[in-house]
């Protein structure tokens, strides 16, 4: 009877322990968002050069809007034009945690997935090829944390907690898309996109 | 106490759910929950604390792990899926085994308060546009032998309509899942005849959606586009899944009415 108290009363505290956890971080006491000033990616981003923006209907944006956005015209160093779309949510809305899935998007929208590769660099991103109609781009995808990016070898989540904005749940979900015909090599997309994600550093 | 610490999560869980309209029927979760605890059969002798509960301290146990894990990683889903196991290690807590065991249908109802994760609904969604779209076509064929169907796409009498990632069916399939789960608690079917229904609500949902689009095409058609837009549009829509939530209860109904009552009140 000794032993089922003590085990009744730990796992009272551990649920107790839990629930205040739970309570700081919910309530925003702990790692409150912090909203990026993306109306400040302007002129260049790194090799990329900020065009100007491009207006769409916001209803594309769901029943769940991203707090932020900017839908931006761009060229590389090359020549090559592209669109950047980054999109800030506060809490993460999608309730698994992340912004919806871009390959779901494009689904969404008609396009087919014929290729997809995850690219060397700092945010380790993933460029898919799309297809539809006989128009193809590539598009160059990731989901920013706010704080430096985990070395690649490291597990994602035990890396980003050793950060100080480990507990942050505000994300910016980035994506880079160009006509395949015209659109930089693997290399250069991975450069691109590490260009990116410190230049969103800088404005979050 | 542990109701204020988890207020926030809940509050949250509340505000996604009335956000979205593929879940919010989980805001009635907890009313239909309430419901079979209300209507559950008295045992005699039943509801008296017990000195231990070891299976509520593994459920406070898990529920911690989980408010963590959730909390670490981001992962609404882990997070809500705590608040279930907190009420269990609480009612046994509080009134003991026989209670945990007397109201075991509430609580397991309780569970459909969580989301389905996001990446499993990603890839179930395809499936539930492709079929309902197949079912679409195929009520449809009647009126136009050419109807087609290619994406999200619905092809009839020479023009198209783009039928919307809110019409893809998972609502409605969540919905009837919940719906068929609390009826066959309320009425107390066996666990063969409450797996039958539960499944059934896959093909119940894909014909529920593929008419609603085929009578969208219809009403389009016969008035204009503006027919598929708006209050008359949702409207239309609801009618149909009313429809066919009452097709399921009766279903239910009838299942629960071809065995004895064992001890309902």
């Amino acid at each position: 009877m000794i032993g089922a108290g003590i085990l009744r009363r730990a796992a009272g505290a551990l649920l107790f322990s839990a629930a205040a956890f739970s309570f700081v971080l919910e309530g925003g006491w702990l790692a409150r968002p912090v909203l990026p000033r993306l109306a400040e990616l302007t002129g260049s981003l790194g090799t990329l050069e900020v065009l100007e923006p491009i207006a769409f209907d916001l209803t594309a944006l769901g029943e769940q809007p991203p707090e932020a956005h900017a839908y931006l015209a761009v060229r590389d160093a090359g020549g090559r034009e592209g669109r950047l779309f980054l999109a800030y949510y506060e809490r993460a809305k999608r309730w698994s945690g992340r912004p919806h899935d871009l390959e779901g998007c494009y689904a969404a929208s008609g396009w087919s997935q014929v290729a997809a590769r995850r690219l060397d660099g700092a945010p380790h991103p993933m460029a898919r090829t799309f297809e539809r109609e006989g128009e193809r781009v590539r598009v160059v995808h990731w989901i920013d944390h706010p704080g430096a990016e985990p070395a690649p070898e490291a597990s994602g989540l035990l890396a980003r907690l050793s950060g100080a904005s480990a507990l942050r749940r505000d994300v910016v979900s980035v994506y880079l898309e160009f006509p395949l015909a015209e659109t930089p090599g693997d290399e250069a997309l991975g450069a691109l996109a590490e260009q990116v994600s410190a230049a969103l550093e800088r404005v979050w | 106490m542990l109701g204020v610490l988890l207020g926030p999560l809940l509050a949250e869980w509340a505000r996604t759910c009335a956000a979205s309209s593929r879940l919010s029927h989980a805001l009635l979760v907890p009313l239909l929950a309430a419901v079979l605890a209300w209507r559950a059969p008295r045992k005699s002798g039943g509801g008296l604390p017990e000195v231990t509960i070891p299976g509520a301290c593994w459920a406070a146990a898990l529920a911690a792990a989980l408010l963590v894990a959730g909390g670490l990683s981001g992962v609404f889903t882990l997070s809500v899926l705590a608040l279930p196991l907190v009420l269990i290690a609480w009612v046994g807590r509080a009134f003991g085994a026989a209670a945990v065991r007397r109201h075991a249908a509430a609580l397991a109802l309780l569970f459909l308060v969580v989301p389905p994760p996001m990446p499993l609904m990603d890839r179930a969604t395809p499936l539930l546009v492709a079929l309902s779209g197949r079912t679409a076509t195929t009520l449809l064929r009647p009126f136009d032998p050419d109807v087609t169907w290619v994406g999200s796409t619905l092809g009839f009498r020479g023009w198209d309509l783009i039928v919307a990632e809110a019409c893809s069916g998972s609502g409605t399939f969540l919905v009837l899942g919940v719906l068929g789960a609390f009826l066959a608690a309320l009425f107390h079917l066996r666990a063969r005849a409450a797996l039958l229904v539960v499944a059934l609500v896959f093909p119940l949902a894909l014909l529920v959606n593929g008419l609603r689009i085929a009578s969208s095409a219809l009403v389009i058609d016969a008035f204009g586009a503006r027919a598929g837009e708006g209050l008359a549009h949702e409207l239309l829509g609801q009618v149909v899944v009313l429809a066919g939530a009452a097709l399921l209860a009766w279903g239910v109904e009838r299942q629960g009415r071809t065995r004895p009552a064992e001890g309902r009140p």
